[in-house]
C-alpha cells in the first residue's frame, strides 16, 4: 500500500508540475460542458432557414407555410425552383420545398435536402412534414366523409341481404332435419323375415304321420271298445247271477236268523229288567255273559254274525247294484266313445286334409313374400342413398350459406366499423401521443450519458496511455522495474491515478450541468459514481494496453484516438447501431462504449441502479479483467525491449 | 593467508535477444569489496550482462552466484541489496532531488524516517544537499549524475552496479564522481563498474573484464593488463599514394614480428615488441611498393589504444 501510494504521489506531482496537464485535466471538463451546455440546453430547432418555390400561391401552400413559420423556422421563398435547391447546395438554406400545381395525389410536393447533414435533415423535416400532414388531412377529410356515407347506405342493403340468407338457411336446415327423420325411419324399418320358421316340410311330414295315427287310433279304438263292451256284457251277465245266488243265500240266512231269534226267544235271554235301548251288541252281550244266561250269550252272539252276514250281503248286494249301474254307464260311455272317436277320426282326417291345403297355400305366399322382401330392401337402399346425398348437398348448402352469412356479416360489421370512424381517423389512423419516459429534460440530459461516456473514453485511454508511456520514456522506469517492487504496484498505481482524475473530471462535469444548465444528476450521484467506476476502469485499462504495447508517445497518441474513435463510430452517437449491416452491428453491440452508454444512460435518464442491468456490468467487468490482464503481460514483455 | 570467496560467481553466462547471442558463455569472479570493471566497445554486452547481474534479465545458459546462492532464487532480495546506475539519469525530472529519492526510498520499503536520515546522509555525501528542493529537471548535468547515485544507493546496497557512470561529463566532473565511487567503495560497497575508458579503470578498478561482442576476451588486474601490453610498441604510419590495404596485406605476409597490424583512417597501425627493426623492414616494403612514407610515430600504447586493438583483433 505504502509503494502505491508512492506511486500515486510521484504520478500526481508529475501531472500537476506539468501546467498543460493540470489545465487540460481540470479546466477541459469545465470548458467542455460549458460549450456543450450553451450549444444544447434547448429543445427545439433555431436559426433554421427553408427554401421553398410554388409555381402557383393558393391558400392551401400559404396555409401550410404559415404553419412551419410558426415553429420558428425562417421560409424564403424563390421564383426559381433550380435557385431553391442550389441555395441548399450553397448551405443558404437547410431544405428547399418545391409546391407543385396542383396539389393532390398525383402531383408531390417534393423535398430537396442534403443527407451529408443527417441530424439538422431528419429534424426539419419531421417539423415540416408534419405540417404538410396537417394540411394533407384537411382535404382528405371532406373526400373521407362523402365516402363513409356510401359505406352507410352499402352496410344497410348488405344487412337486409344477410336477412334473407337466414331465411333461405332456416328452411334448409328444417328439411335437412325431416331427411334425418325419414333416414331413421327407413333405418328402423326392418324388412327380414325369418322364413326358417315358415318351412312347411316338417308340417307336411307331421300331416302324414297325424293321418296314419289317426288311422291307427281308429282301429284301437274300435278294437277297444269292442273288447270292452264285449267285456262289460260279461260282467254284467256274471253280476246278474251272482246277484241271484246272492239273493238265495241271503234267504237262507234270514231263515237260519229266524230260527235262532225263535231259540233266543224260547230260552227267555231277554232281560226285561235290562234296557236295551241305546245299547250295542257289545254292551248286551256283556250283559248277557255277566249273567247265568251262556246260551243267551252265544246266541246273541250267532244272532249277531248273522246279522252282520246279512248285512253284508246286502253291502254286496248293493254293490253289486252300483256294479251293474256302473256298467251300464260304462257301456253308455264306451258308446260315446266310439261315436267322439267316430267324429274325432272323421274330423281329424278332415282336418288334416284341410292343413295340407292350407300347407301349400302357405309354401306359395311364402315364395312370393321373400320375393316382395328382396325387392322392397332394394328399393329401400336405393332410397337411403338418395335420401343421404340429399342430406349431403344440403350440409354443404348450409355450409356455403353459414360461411356467405358469416362473410356478410364480416361486411357489414366492416361496414357499420367504417361508418362509425371518424373522417379524422382515416385521414390519421393511428392516434400517437410522444410521452418522454423521463419529463422536463432539455437535449443536454439526453446528450449527457454519452456526452459523459465520451469525455471519459478519451480522457481514460489518452491519460492512461500517457502515462504509461512517459513511464516507459523515462529512465526511471527502469529503476522502479529493478527495485524490489511488484509489477502489479505500478500497474494499480497507474490505474488509480487515471481512476481519480476521471472522477474529478466526472464531478466537475455534474457539478456545472446541474449548476448551470438544470441537468438533474446530483440525486443520483451514487448510480453515477459506480457506472464509472466500471466505465473508467475499462478504458482505463484499455489505454494502459495501448501505452505498453506501441513504442513512441505519438504512435501510442494516435492509436489511442484511433481506437476511442472506432469505438465512438460504431456506437449510436452517430447513426443508429439497428441501421448498420447485421454483421458489424452485433459486433457493435458488445462496443464497451455502447454497453458504457446504456448503463450511463440506465442510471442517468431512468434513474436507476446501474446494476438493474447485470449482463452488461458482468460484460464491462470482463473487458476490464481481459484488458488488465493484458496490460500485466505486455509489461512483462516491455521490460525485454528496455534499452 | 586467508583466500576470500567470491561475492558473486559468473557462470558460463549466456544470454541471446531474438535468436542473436549477446552474451556467449561469460566467466569471472567478482569479490567482496572491490571495483570491477566491466570494459567493452558499445554493443559488446556490458549493459546487458549488468542487467542480468541485477536479475532484470533471466540468463539463458549459466548462472550468477551472490554469496554461494544462485540470483534466481530470491530475485526479491537480490534487487534490494543491489544498486544500479544507469548510463543515463533513471529518475524523475518533474520531482525534486529530495522527492526523487524519497520516491525510490519507499520503493525500497523503507521506514519514513529512515528515507529522511539517508537522504541527509547522501545528499551530503553527493553534495547536493543545498540543491536538495530543486527540481531535477533544474540541477546541471553533473549534479544529475550524483543524484542518480544518491537514488542507487538509498538503500544502501551491499554492490553497487555503475553503467558508465561518467559518459558525457567534463574531464573536471569525471574526476569527481571517481573520487565519490571510491568513497562509496570505501565504506565497503562492492562496485561494478562499466565503462570503455581505460583512464577511469586505471584509477578505479581492482579487477577488469574486457568483453567484445558478447564474448569475455580477458580477465585480469590492471596491473596485469598493461603488463601485458607494455611489451608491444605502437607503429603509425602515413603514406602516399597510401594504399593501406594492400601495405597492411604485405606485411603481414614477411615473416616479421608483427603481432597485429591494421589500418585506420589515413594511417597504418602496427604493434610490436620490436619496433626499430620492424621499422627498417616496413620502410624497405613501402619503398617496392612505391608508397612514399609522409609521416612516421612510434609510441607505447595506452591502455585505451590497447583496448580497442584487441577488441578489433576478436572482430
Amino acid at each position: 500500500m505504502k509503494k502505491i501510494l508512492a506511486v500515486l504521489e510521484k504520478n500526481f506531482k508529475r501531472l500537476v508540475r506539468s501546467k498543460v496537464s493540470a489545465l487540460v485535466i481540470f479546466l477541459g471538463p469545465f470548458f467542455l460542458i460549458t460549450i456543450i451546455g450553451l450549444a444544447f440546453n434547448s429543445s427545439g430547432l433555431n436559426n433554421v432557414v427553408i427554401g421553398a418555390h410554388a409555381k402557383v400561391n393558393n391558400t392551401n401552400i400559404e396555409t401550410l407555410l404559415n404553419s412551419i413559420r410558426s415553429q420558428d423556422i425562417n421560409v424564403r421563398m424563390y421564383d426559381d425552383g433550380q435557385r431553391c435547391i442550389n441555395s441548399v447546395v450553397d448551405g443558404d438554406t437547410n431544405l428547399c420545398i418545391l409546391f407543385p400545381e396542383k396539389i393532390d395525389a398525383s402531383n408531390k410536393i417534393q423535398f430537396h435536402v442534403d443527407y451529408s447533414r443527417l441530424n439538422l435533415v431528419f429534424a426539419v423535416l419531421k417539423i415540416i412534414s408534419a405540417e404538410v400532414q396537417n394540411q394533407s388531412s384537411k382535404i382528405g377529410e371532406d373526400l373521407t366523409k362523402d365516402l363513409l356515407s356510401k359505406v352507410k347506405i352499402t352496410a344497410v342493403t348488405m344487412k337486409s341481404s344477410s336477412d334473407v340468407l337466414d331465411n333461405m338457411r332456416r328452411n334448409a336446415n328444417a328439411l335437412g332435419y325431416q331427411l334425418t327423420n325419414i333416414t331413421q325411419q327407413l333405418d328402423k324399418m326392418s324388412l327380414s323375415m325369418d322364413f326358417s320358421k315358415m318351412n312347411t316340410t316338417e308340417l307336411r311330414n307331421q300331416s302324414k304321420e297325424g293321418n296314419k295315427g289317426v288311422k291307427s287310433f281308429k282301429a284301437s279304438m274300435d278294437s277297444g271298445i269292442a273288447k270292452n263292451k264285449k267285456q262289460l256284457e260279461s260282467l254284467d251277465a256274471n253280476l246278474k247271477s251272482d246277484r241271484v245266488l246272492l239273493a238265495d243265500k241271503k234267504d237262507v240266512i234270514m231263515e237260519l236268523k229266524r230260527n235262532v231269534s225263535i231259540v233266543y226267544n224260547n230260552l227267555s235271554c231277554v232281560d226285561k229288567t235290562y234296557i236295551f235301548a241305546n245299547r250295542n251288541a257289545s254292551q248286551i252281550l256283556d250283559r248277557l255273559k255277566q249273567s247265568d244266561k251262556k246260551d243267551c250269550a252265544l246266541l246273541f252272539s250267532v244272532m249277531k254274525v248273522i246279522d252282520d252276514n246279512i248285512n253284508d250281503l246286502n253291502d254286496i248286494d248293493k254293490q253289486m247294484v252300483d256294479a251293474q249301474a256302473m256298467i251300464t254307464s260304462a257301456r253308455q260311455d264306451l258308446l260315446d266313445m266310439e261315436r267322439q272317436s267316430r267324429l274325432v277320426t272323421n274330423q281329424t282326417t278332415s282336418g288334416i286334409t284341410e292343413l295340407n291345403a292350407q300347407l301349400d297355400d302357405v309354401d306359395k305366399t311364402v315364395a312370393d313374400t321373400k320375393a316382395r322382401i328382396a325387392q322392397l330392401n332394394k328399393s329401400k337402399n336405393a332410397l337411403k342413398q338418395q335420401l343421404g346425398m340429399i342430406s349431403g348437398k344440403l350440409s354443404t348448402n348450409d355450409q356455403s350459406f353459414a360461411e356467405l352469412k358469416g362473410n356478410l356479416d364480416g361486411i357489414v360489421k366492416n361496414l357499420e366499423n367504417v361508418s362509425m370512424i371518424t373522417p379524422d381517423s382515416i385521414i390519421n389512423p393511428l392516434a400517437t401521443e410522444i410521452k418522454p419516459l423521463q419529463k422536463n429534460k432539455t437535449k443536454l440530459s439526453y446528450i449527457f450519458p454519452g456526452l459523459l461516456v465520451l469525455v471519459i473514453m478519451f480522457v481514460s485511454v489518452l491519460l492512461s496511455s500517457t502515462l504509461v508511456m512517459k513511464e516507459k520514456a523515462s529512465k526511471a522506469f527502469f529503476r522502479n522495474l529493478i527495485s524490489p517492487t511488484s509489477d502489479f504496484t505500478f500497474i494499480f498505481g497507474n490505474y488509480l491515478t487515471s481512476i481519480i482524475i476521471i472522477y474529478v473530471q466526472t464531478i466537475i462535469l455534474i457539478a456545472i450541468g446541474s449548476l448551470f444548465f438544470n441537468v438533474r444528476l446530483f440525486p443520483i450521484i451514487d448510480g453515477i459514481l459506480i457506472s464509472i467506476f466500471f466505465i473508467g476502469s475499462l478504458f482505463i485499462f484499455l489505454g494502459m494496453l495501448i501505452g505498453y504495447m506501441f513504442k513512441s508517445e505519438e504512435t501510442t497518441t494516435l492509436a489511442g484516438i484511433f481506437i476511442s474513435c472506432i469505438l465512438f463510430l460504431f456506437s449510436s452517437m452517430v447513426v443508429p447501431i439497428e441501421s448498420m449491416q447485421a454483421a458489424v452491428a452485433m459486433i457493435a453491440k458488445v462496443n464497451p462504449f455502447v454497453l458504457s452508454e446504456a448503463v450511463l444512460r440506465q442510471v442517468m435518464i431512468f434513474e436507476g441502479s446501474p446494476f438493474k442491468l447485470p449482463l452488461l456490468i458482468m460484460m464491462l467487468s470482463g473487458y476490464i479483467i481481459a484488458l488488465a490482464a493484458l496490460s500485466f503481460y505486455y509489461l512483462k514483455f516491455t521490460k525485454e525491449k528496455i534499452d | 593467508m586467508v583466500v576470500k570467496a567470491p561475492l558473486i560467481e559468473i557462470k558460463n553466462l549466456t544470454k541471446e535477444f531474438n535468436g542473436k547471442q549477446v552474451l556467449s558463455n561469460i566467466s569471472f569472479n567478482i569479490m567482496p569489496g572491490q571495483i570491477f570493471g566491466i570494459i567493452g566497445q558499445s554493443g559488446a554486452g556490458k549493459t546487458t550482462l549488468m542487467r542480468t547481474l541485477v536479475g532484470f534479465y533471466k540468463a539463458d545458459k549459466g548462472s550468477i552466484i551472490f554469496r554461494g546462492k544462485n540470483i534466481r532464487d530470491d530475485i526479491k532480495y537480490i534487487r534490494s541489496i543491489f544498486g544500479f546506475c544507469t548510463q543515463e539519469n533513471a529518475f524523475y525530472e518533474e520531482l525534486t532531488v529530495m522527492e526523487n529519492m524519497r520516491y525510490f526510498g519507499r520503493l525500497y520499503g523503507l521506514q519514513n524516517k529512515l528515507i529522511e536520515e539517508r537522504i541527509e546522509e547522501l545528499l551530503k555525501l553527493v553534495e547536493l544537499f543545498e540543491h536538495r528542493n530543486k527540481l531535477a529537471t533544474e540541477i546541471s548535468g553533473g549534479m544529475k549524475r550524483r543524484l542518480d547515485l544518491a537514488c542507487a544507493l538509498i538503500h544502501r546496497p551491499h554492490v553497487l552496479i555503475l553503467d558508465e557512470p561518467t559518459t558525457g561529463l567534463d574531464p573536471l566532473l569525471k574526476k569527481h564522481m571517481w573520487t565519490l565511487i571510491k568513497r562509496i567503495n570505501q565504506i565497503g560497497t562492492t562496485i561494478v563498474i562499466s565503462t570503455h575508458l581505460m583512464e577511469e579503470v586505471e584509477v578505479l578498478c581492482n579487477d577488469v573484464a574486457i568483453i567484445s561482442n558478447g564474448k569475455l576476451l580477458v580477465v585480469g588486474t590492471t596491473d596485469q593488463l598493461k603488463n601485458w601490453y607494455s611489451r608491444n610498441e605502437e607503429i603509425h604510419l602515413e603514406t602516399y599514394p597510401g594504399r593501406y590495404q594492400q601495405i597492411v596485406k604485405a606485411l603481414k605476409s614477411y615473416n616479421l614480428p608483427i603481432p597485429y597490424v591494421t589500418h585506420e583512417g589515413h594511417k597504418v597501425i602496427i604493434y610490436t615488441p620490436y619496433a626499430e627493426r620492424v621499422l627498417h623492414y616496413i620502410i624497405h616494403v613501402l619503398e617496392e611498393m612505391n608508397e612514399r612514407l609522409l609521416d612516421v610515430d612510434v609510441n607505447k600504447p595506452s591502455l585505451n589504444e590497447v583496448f580497442e586493438a584487441l577488441t578489433k583483433r576478436q572482430r
